[in-house]
């Protein structure tokens, strides 16, 4: 069972913050409330998903409820919600999707396949539901043909159950633990030589765009299970060297009673080097020689503080390409 | 020593001069800068070159740091360039080939000189390996019709005014001609041959104009943010900038001949393109691109 806050406390809450009009601008930063409003609980954040993949199918927005300024990107690109993009292209939504929210934040992820013109493809979405209605939607497509990446056969692909498996009590952590655990995932990597920040899971196992990348692979091919099995295995080879730095990571969604965290980034390969060395001793080549980026929505399964399954859709973008949705980052320098 | 060391001390003096005197730039000027900014790419030198306060750097559309992107990729000088100076418009382009980590690509480059420096630099970059046109580099050679003057100068806004008749020709292809096009006309992206030889296009229709007038180009949803930043009247060269969108609601068209096409990449996609266009006599002559493919509706950084 979802927590929810009744919604008739709340509206009394706020309309004596109204009366006391200096008392609204004294608010915790960047927070409009000092009341957490729920709007909208996960039965009607997962109404949206399904009305959108509805509409989406059909290449309907009119029967998606989108607020009349929403942010609609794909693939990190903004555009009118219409006849542009995926929906100017979709013929099918392939069901179940794996749908998941959070009534705090009013975010809401779908991950699956579609297709367009017959042509299966990986699709990620995420939306924002404010007053009721769409604000932001941001979605990730992996289509074919493309440069070397995952992508699984679409009929054999399934969710792994573990994510809408609601946790015993006291296999939960509190939000702020789930986001650091998907941080440090990223954290791993980032750079990575070798040095694990992240908590896994012993049968931790990763699927990107619809295949295993870590366990099932036979030797050879693109795909890192065939170098080794296992998330911290390969973490602890080194495989993910050629990224430079994961950009822009926003956790827009965390679900504290399924343990599961939905992130956004950008993992940029700037292939400074195109050629690198395991902790092993074994010599690798980049497949690509040139920048490039990734962009992708990822879900995070975490259970006793350890991160158990991972799901992502991912595709490439032009190299340091920057999200609608992040702030700008002007922490670091790039060179 | 020969012609071309003589030339590019003299080039090399021209910029020494510039950047210290802050004075005007001309063409000659630019183009050393250009040559000179190859040059230290290749030696990560980025130091050296003469920048303005505020630099804007783009590569394939997307803004980052001087010293990231191409620059930390292991690149070449590259070889063979093209480099054209339209000291109007204060821009000068470097044209050639590159190579990061020993990988050719397709290289097209504008920078932007005020009074010597580098304000601007706006860098395409057609790569092996995308779903975009890309031939090997080993047989391609830009064609010299691009640097030979041509008899009779046509003024900047006509020339301009020709190429953009080829773009509004080209999206929503639907066979009419809006500007004028040599029947020998031919295209070159990222060094593939489209409108002779084997190239399903060509094989569609020989020719630049033969092509358009059969609706080839009909999935084109739209040509934008079209700029002109080099304008060579003396040579007939345009210059052109673009994003090129492919909406690809539907796979399959049909050519006025009645042959039926499929799209080249079957989801929506949009190309980067800079372009350069030769005309003779008001009529397009050669046509040679760079394309980088990117994601659809990319926004332009420079301009819409």
């Amino acid at each position: 069972m979802k927590t929810t806050i009744k919604r008739s406390v709340m509206r009394a809450s706020f309309a004596l913050l109204a009366a006391a009009s200096s008392a609204l601008f004294a608010q915790a930063p960047g927070q409009a409330s000092a009341v957490i409003q729920i709007d909208c609980d996960a039965a009607c954040l997962e109404g949206h998903l399904q009305q959108y993949m509805a509409g989406l199918a059909e290449r309907d927005p009119a029967r998606v409820a989108f607020a009349a300024d929403a942010v609609f990107s794909e693939n990190n690109v903004t555009m009118p919600i219409g006849n542009d993009g995926l929906w100017g292209t979709a013929s099918a939504v392939e069901l179940p999707g794996l749908e998941l929210s959070d009534p705090e934040t009013g975010n809401a992820a779908w991950f699956g396949l579609v297709q367009e013109n017959g042509n299966y493809a990986y699709f990620a979405l995420r939306i924002k539901v404010e007053d009721g209605a769409i604000t932001e939607a941001e979605t990730v497509v992996n289509r074919l043909p493309d440069m070397p990446k995952p992508f699984g056969d679409p009929e054999a692909f399934q969710h792994a159950p573990a994510f809408t498996e609601i946790l015993a009590p006291e296999e939960r952590k509190p939000r702020e633990r789930l986001i650091a655990i998907a941080d440090s995932y990223f954290n791993t990597v980032e750079l990575n030589d070798g040095q694990v920040f992240a908590p896994f899971h012993e049968d931790c196992g990763r699927v990107e765009n619809g295949i295993s990348t870590t366990s099932g692979v036979a030797a050879g091919g693109g795909n890192s299970a065939a170098i080794a099995a296992g998330c911290e295995a390969q973490f602890k080879l080194g495989i993910y060297r050629i990224n430079k730095r994961i950009r822009e990571r926003r956790y827009p969604l965390v679900d504290v009673e399924r343990g599961v965290v939905v992130a956004s980034g950008f993992f940029d390969h700037a292939n400074t080097f195109d050629r690198y060395t395991l902790t092993d001793g074994r010599e690798m080549n980049t497949v690509l020689k040139w920048p490039n980026s990734i962009t992708l929505l990822e879900a995070f399964k975490i259970r006793n503080g350890e991160i158990f399954r991972i799901e992502a859709v991912f595709t490439y973008v032009p190299y340091f390409m920057p999200s609608p949705f992040a702030k700008p980052n002007t922490d670091f320098q790039t060179r | 020593m020969d012609i071309r060391k003589v030339s590019l001390l003299l080039s090399l003096a021209a910029l020494g001069s510039a950047a210290n005197a802050q004075d005007a730039c001309d063409a000659n000027c630019m183009s050393a800068i250009a040559t000179q900014y190859m040059t230290d790419v290749a030696t990560q030198g980025w130091s050296k070159l003469p920048w303005a306060g505020q630099v804007r750097y783009t590569e394939n559309n997307v803004a980052m740091m001087i010293g990231d992107g191409f620059w930390g990729a292991g690149p070449s000088t590259g070889e063979n360039p093209l480099i054209l100076a339209d000291e109007e418009s204060g821009n000068v382009i470097w044209y050639g080939r590159t190579a990061e980590h020993g990988q050719l690509a397709y290289h097209g480059l504008r920078l932007k000189v005020d009074g010597g420096r580098i304000s601007e630099v706006e860098s395409y970059l057609g790569r092996e390996g995308t779903p975009d046109l890309f031939a090997p580099l080993d047989g391609y050679v830009l064609h010299a019709d691009f640097s030979a003057p041509v008899a009779a100068a046509n003024s900047r806004d006509a020339l301009i005014a020709t190429v953009e008749g080829y773009f509004d020709s080209k999206q929503l292809n639907d066979g009419a001609l809006r500007t004028e096009i040599a029947n020998a006309c031919t295209q070159v992206v990222n060094g593939v041959n489209i409108t002779q030889g084997e190239h399903p296009k060509a094989q569609a229709a020989q020719g630049c104009k033969a092509q358009l007038e059969i609706g080839l180009y009909k999935p084109v949803e739209r040509i934008r943010a079209r700029r002109y930043p080099v304008v060579d009247t003396a040579r007939g060269v345009v210059v052109a900038l673009s994003l090129e969108d492919h909406a690809t609601r539907e796979l399959k068209y049909r050519t006025s001949d009645g042959k039926e096409h499929e799209v080249d990449v079957r989801y929506p996609n949009t190309r980067g393109r800079m372009d350069l266009f030769k005309i003779v006599d008001s009529e397009i002559v050669r046509i040679d691109g760079v394309s980088v493919f990117l994601p659809y509706y990319i926004h332009s950084l420079w301009e819409e």
